[in-house]
């Protein structure tokens, strides 16, 4: 049988698709801020949403997308404020958001940690045509952002005070940043799960940059990276039976060793 | 006449718990070359940074060409180049990308960059002698070569005036050139320039004014550059000995 005969499978195709371009099209700004870690800040933080969705019977995926945004914008009002230094607030918010989760979820009637896991891990063959129709209008969102003020959010992720002498909005910039992350990260849950969700933000960055000598290339070669992971580790887990999620962050690692080793030794050989 | 670049009347300032600048007035007028220059903890960087409205003033009055700095709204003319470039970040950009944000400000969101944005780049890595090397990495260049990319990127907005933290520690010659040839040229277009620094080196001969900062506030103000300090080789000790004897008195 096909990879693309059951209708489960071309819907987490179009999601794989979709989530392959937009984690590392907002990622590569969070690398360029040496802050690769947020998207798992913010993923812990979105995991107490996810609880307070089950305790509140609402849709998961919404109480999710509203704690993520509350906390990337406490991250960044944190950082801001330069009351606590980056890696201290990312803390806070890691162990916060798991115990939230735990604590909520066990409050919630008729749910119990088991029901946390495919938001932990990722669900993506369960993706349905409402699930569908959502990522690809945050997406859809988030690459507008992305695309509109690129040049914007460089300036400010490269040099900070001299976006802000230049008179560029720096403040409202990092929480366009840190909100989109979020959506991002939400979004993401259900491909990769908020575990594993900075992966797909970060590798594929990580990947591209060792191939590229300026930032849009990085960019563009990035998402092209994010689509192929998201798409062969699926296909892949399709075919032996593993789960997706791990599959594609797998993948995306091999593919980082793989890129690593080969521009070692081709500048090795340069030399 | 045009309004000067900078005025700063009885400014205060610093950091939480620690007062820099205690009353400094200053002021930069359209087209001059002054340079600040002071022993390290003077309060010449705070200055700088207070000037630019990166460090909070407590109290005292900033203009920025006349205009009250809190509503000013023409940042593009004012050219920054900080004293270290940022902490490389994990994402590579080319020396372009890097001059070209320089005119991002300039710019709205949904436009491309025009022709003469592009020719804009183009022309301040000419001044600045890296036409070469527009398409190689940033964190692949050598410190002078990077101050140069930095220079050019605050040039690419074509400001009325230029700030520069220290642009000559620890450049390589080649660089120091290329600062000196640029930085003429600069001022030969009307250019005003403040520039902070330690030593002068070949920069003194386009020098119109020289402050001299000390334990924040200004020890000096004059058209002469105060001796002891010029071509000083031992300048880090030999400043903290001005800033101490105060030797030229005040004004």
């Amino acid at each position: 049988m096909s990879f693309l005969e059951p209708a489960f499978m071309q819907r987490a195709l179009i999601a794989a698709v979709l989530v392959g371009m937009t984690a590392p099209a907002i990622g590569i700004f969070l690398v360029q801020r040496r802050l690769a870690l947020m998207g798992d800040g913010i993923g812990h933080v979105a995991l107490t949403g996810v609880a307070l969705g089950f305790l509140l019977g609402t849709a998961p995926v919404v109480t999710a997308v509203v704690l993520a945004l509350i906390g990337a914008v406490a991250i960044e009002l944190l950082r801001q404020r330069g009351k606590t230094s980056g890696d201290v607030a990312l803390a806070l918010l890691f162990y916060g958001g798991i115990a939230g989760g735990v604590l909520l979820i066990g409050l919630a009637p008729g749910a119990s940690n088991a029901s946390l896991i495919s938001y932990l891990f990722g669900s993506i063959a369960s993706v349905d045509r409402a699930d569908l129709i959502i990522t690809a209008l945050l997406c859809g969102g988030v690459l507008g952002v992305v695309t509109l003020y690129r040049r914007e959010l460089f300036a400010v992720c490269h040099d900070e005070e001299v976006a802000r002498v230049a008179g560029l909005p720096v403040r409202a910039l990092n929480l366009v940043i840190a909100a989109t992350a979020a959506v991002t990260v939400t979004v993401a849950m259900r491909v990769v799960g908020l575990l594993l969700v900075s992966a797909l933000m970060v590798v594929p960055v990580a990947t591209a940059q060792l191939w590229s000598r300026s930032f849009t290339r990085t960019m563009l070669l990035s998402i092209v990276v994010g689509v192929t992971v998201s798409v062969g580790g699926l296909v892949t887990a399709f075919y032996v039976d593993v789960a997706p999620g791990a599959t594609i962050v797998l993948c995306a690692i091999a593919l980082f060793v793989v890129s690593f080793v080969a521009t070692t030794v081709r500048s090795a050989a340069a030399r | 006449m045009s309004a000067s670049p900078f005025q700063l009347v009885a400014g205060r300032s610093g950091y939480p718990g620690r007062r820099v600048l205690d009353g400094v007035d200053f002021e930069v007028r359209a087209g001059e070359f002054v340079t600040v220059l002071g022993a390290n903890g003077s309060g010449k960087t705070t200055l700088l940074r207070t000037l630019l409205r990166l460090t909070h003033l407590d109290s005292g009055e900033l203009l920025l060409f006349g205009e009250r700095a809190s509503g000013f709204r023409g940042w593009r003319r004012i050219g920054y180049v900080p004293q270290r470039p940022a902490a490389p970040g994990g994402v590579p950009a080319s020396v372009a990308e890097v001059v070209l944000s320089g005119r991002t400000a300039s710019t709205r969101p949904w436009r491309r960059w025009s022709d003469a944005d592009r020719s804009a780049v183009d022309d301040a890595l000419s001044a600045v002698g890296m036409s070469d090397h527009s398409k190689e990495t940033v964190d692949a260049l050598s410190g002078g070569q990077h101050q140069r990319v930095l220079i050019a990127r605050a040039l690419a907005a074509a400001p009325d005036v230029l700030v520069l933290d220290e642009p000559s520690a620890g450049i390589d010659a080649e660089s120091q050139e290329a600062l000196t040839s640029t930085l003429r040229q600069l001022k030969a277009a009307g250019t005003a320039v403040i520039l902070v620094a330690h030593e002068l080196g070949s920069l003194a001969e386009l020098v119109d004014r020289v402050v001299v900062m000390a334990h924040g506030a200004v020890a000096y103000d004059g058209t002469e550059i105060p001796a002891g300090l010029h071509d000083d080789t031992h300048h880090h000790m030999h400043h903290r000995d001005v800033a101490d004897r105060r030797p030229w008195g005040m004004p």
